[in-house]
């Protein structure tokens, strides 16, 4: 676009990047970061679907375990048909003990394929849900996730289903089925939580 | 003896010749950064190990029926392997004949005739050119019958497992295998014998670096408590001591390394591990599997059945590309380029055992995977990250319990070390300095 002369000439309020104003941005920054709710636009449960997202992006495990009901199942199929679990390996099956051991993993702070971590952001979008039955509704959507480590961006896009149920203290996620495009492929490191 | 100090590729060498390969391995056992980083190398190595020697390609229950196929990569090479109407196996190499175009896309399937995308020459699963599109445009003495596809002039199946070679001269699977056979048999008579498994594919690993670091991680225990720190950690953290990698103490315990000659390796855990089952990592599922099984068979033979849960003890490591981790779990090792590898693991349903078993079997396939190897992927990583980039530091050390007192050699004439000892990588190097310093026969059937 042509820039006219008089753009180039008019009076700006140039005098407002000051220590106050530092100040105030790095706060925004450092709040946004770690927000942690209360939620976003969408209805429950199909927020803790877009929850869920945000705080595996912050790297907040402990919170996202939170989101998990204590008798919930992990899982994320390794075959492009997907077979009964019990007569295939997943990438993936994780009860909420294992679910707790893959966080403590990480934690122990001596986990050096996420040292340093992996950088992710995720989409959640295409967004619908349907109740199943008393008390639990299922929710399904797409997400892409990117993550960055060591130099490189790799992707990961699939489709995922979410039984969520409903309890005392809100929704919870009792199911979560993670159907990456590429899961009959191979795996790079995984070991930040899809 | 070439002075190993002095002995860095001159710029452009491969112009220029051949590259002396047995300076490349030292006899005091320092191994060359190039044998990692050099994508020539990685060429003659698919040629020469990949080619020279028997390489594994699948269990024979993933073909089972006649017409059913799988398709695999010996070194780059694509292959179809084939069961035939009659039984029999053909390791056929997938490229049309006309025009080299790939021929079958797919992993696996069951068919009779694969037929070019391209301009529809048909063969048998057999490999025969059983029908050219247009015949009348080829000459009177066009032999059809040298356009059958290629395939591996030695095919062997043993107890099972299938290997080829490109090598027509090769030894048979059984003299490759030498004092390994003892201990791959022993694994495949503990799980079931040979036609009580169906071997399924788990996951595919895939790290940035050379495909022997894998197989040289396989055959090390030295790594085990800083590569799988975290590991160890969480499991005593969360679990108590005893679990996983928990009986690993050092020298001090009384597991060995073994070098198995023709480059073949072991770590033999099993004097340290007194039930595969009580030092499993809880896996989802392990109490209620195991109560339902108790109260259906009664405790004795459950606790029989239970040990079937978790590898058995031993890392077998067929060179130059199978591990057996007992209970008929393996590692594949697929060289994609010097330095990029697939890790492939199967884990086998053994159909007479109780369906809680196998569904234990199938978590813990996914436990070490998930919780262990990404550690030792990232540090196959790192290495690559280092060793490449340092032209003035062109060597890396694997003498450790070398001409010491603690490597012995056994009845069988293998040669046995302490735990942490390179004894078995040792073992790889030696092989592939003989495998790389002659270029064998090779040769493509038809």
């Amino acid at each position: 676009m042509q820039v006219e002369p008089e753009m180039l000439l008019a009076e700006e309020d140039v005098r407002y990047v000051n220590d106050e104003l530092y100040e105030d941005v790095f706060r925004f920054y450092r709040e946004s970061s770690e927000w942690t709710g209360p939620g976003s636009h969408e209805p429950e449960p199909e927020a803790v679907v877009v929850r869920e997202a945000r705080l595996l992006d912050q790297r907040n495990y402990e919170s996202w375990l939170d989101l998990f009901l204590p008798r919930c199942v992990y899982w994320v199929p390794g075959r492009e048909v997907v077979g009964d679990p019990r007569e295939e390996p997943a990438l993936h099956f994780d009860d909420h003990r294992r679910l707790v051991d893959r966080v403590a993993l990480i934690r122990t702070g001596f986990l050096h394929a996420q040292t340093p971590p992996s950088v992710t952001c995720r989409m959640v979008g295409s967004l619908e849900s349907g109740r199943h039955a008393a008390g639990t509704c299922d929710v399904f959507s797409s997400v892409l996730i990117d993550a960055y480590r060591g130099g490189a961006h790799v992707q990961y896009a699939g489709r995922q289903f979410h039984r969520i149920a409903e309890t005392q203290d809100g929704w919870a996620i009792q199911y979560r089925v993670l159907l990456l495009n590429d899961r009959a492929g191979s795996q790079g490191n995984i070991t930040f939580i899809l | 003896m070439t002075d190993s100090t002095t002995v860095e590729r001159p710029l452009g060498w491969h112009l220029e010749g051949p590259l002396d390969y047995g300076a490349l391995v030292t006899d005091d056992f320092r191994v060359h950064r190039s044998v990692f980083t050099d994508p020539k190398i990685f060429e003659d190595e698919m040629v020469r190990i990949f080619g020279g020697t028997w390489v594994y390609l699948l269990h024979e229950s993933e073909i089972p029926e006649p017409f059913d196929f799988q398709t695999r990569r010996v070194g780059r090479r694509p292959v179809i392997v084939t069961r035939a109407e009659d039984g029999e196996i053909h390791v056929l190499l997938n490229r049309c004949t006309h025009r080299g175009t790939l021929l079958c896309p797919l992993e696996t399937g069951n068919q009779k005739r694969f037929q070019c995308a391209y301009h529809g020459w048909t063969f048998s699963n057999s490999g025969d050119l059983t029908a050219i599109t247009y015949p009348d445009g080829y000459r009177e003495d066009f032999a059809k019958e040298a356009y059958n596809l290629g395939r591996a002039p030695r095919v062997q199946s043993y107890r099972g497992f299938v290997f080829c070679s490109f090598n027509p001269d090769v030894e048979s699977v059984e003299a490759w295998m030498g004092p390994a056979r003892t201990i791959f048999d022993w694994a495949v008579d503990r799980a079931g014998g040979d036609d009580h498994v169906k071997m399924v594919k788990a996951s595919t690993m895939e790290y940035r670096g050379n495909w022997k670091l894998q197989n040289d991680n396989n055959g090390d225990m030295y790594h085990v408590p800083f590569t799988h720190r975290s590991t160890l950690t969480m499991t005593r953290q969360r679990h108590g001591a005893g679990k996983s990698l928990d009986h690993f103490k050092g020298d001090s315990s009384p597991m060995t390394v073994r070098d198995l000659g023709n480059g073949h390796k072991m770590i033999d855990q099993r004097p340290s591990i007194d039930s595969v089952w009580e030092r499993a990592r809880p896996i989802p599922g392990r109490e209620t599997q195991a109560e339902q099984l108790i109260a259906r068979i009664g405790e004795q033979r459950a606790r029989q059945y239970l040990e079937y849960v978790g590898r058995a003890g031993i890392n077998l490591i067929l060179y130059p590309n199978l591990y057996v981790g007992g209970n008929a779990s393996l590692l594949v090792y697929e060289p994609v380029a010097v330095n990029r590898t697939f890790v492939h693991s199967y884990i086998a349903l053994l159909p007479g055992a109780p369906p809680e078993i196998n569904a234990l079997r199938m978590r813990f396939e996914e436990d070490f995977i998930n919780i262990g190897n990404r550690d030792d992927n990232e540090v196959f990583e790192r290495l690559a990250a280092a060793l490449g980039d340092i032209p003035e530091m062109p060597w890396i050390d694997v003498s450790r319990g070398w001409r010491t007192a603690g490597e012995t050699v056994e009845a069988d004439e293998s040669l046995s070390g302490r735990v942490t000892y390179e004894t078995g990588i040792r073992a790889s190097y030696v092989r592939w300095r003989e495998l790389m310093t002659k270029a064998p026969a090779m040769a493509v059937g038809v």
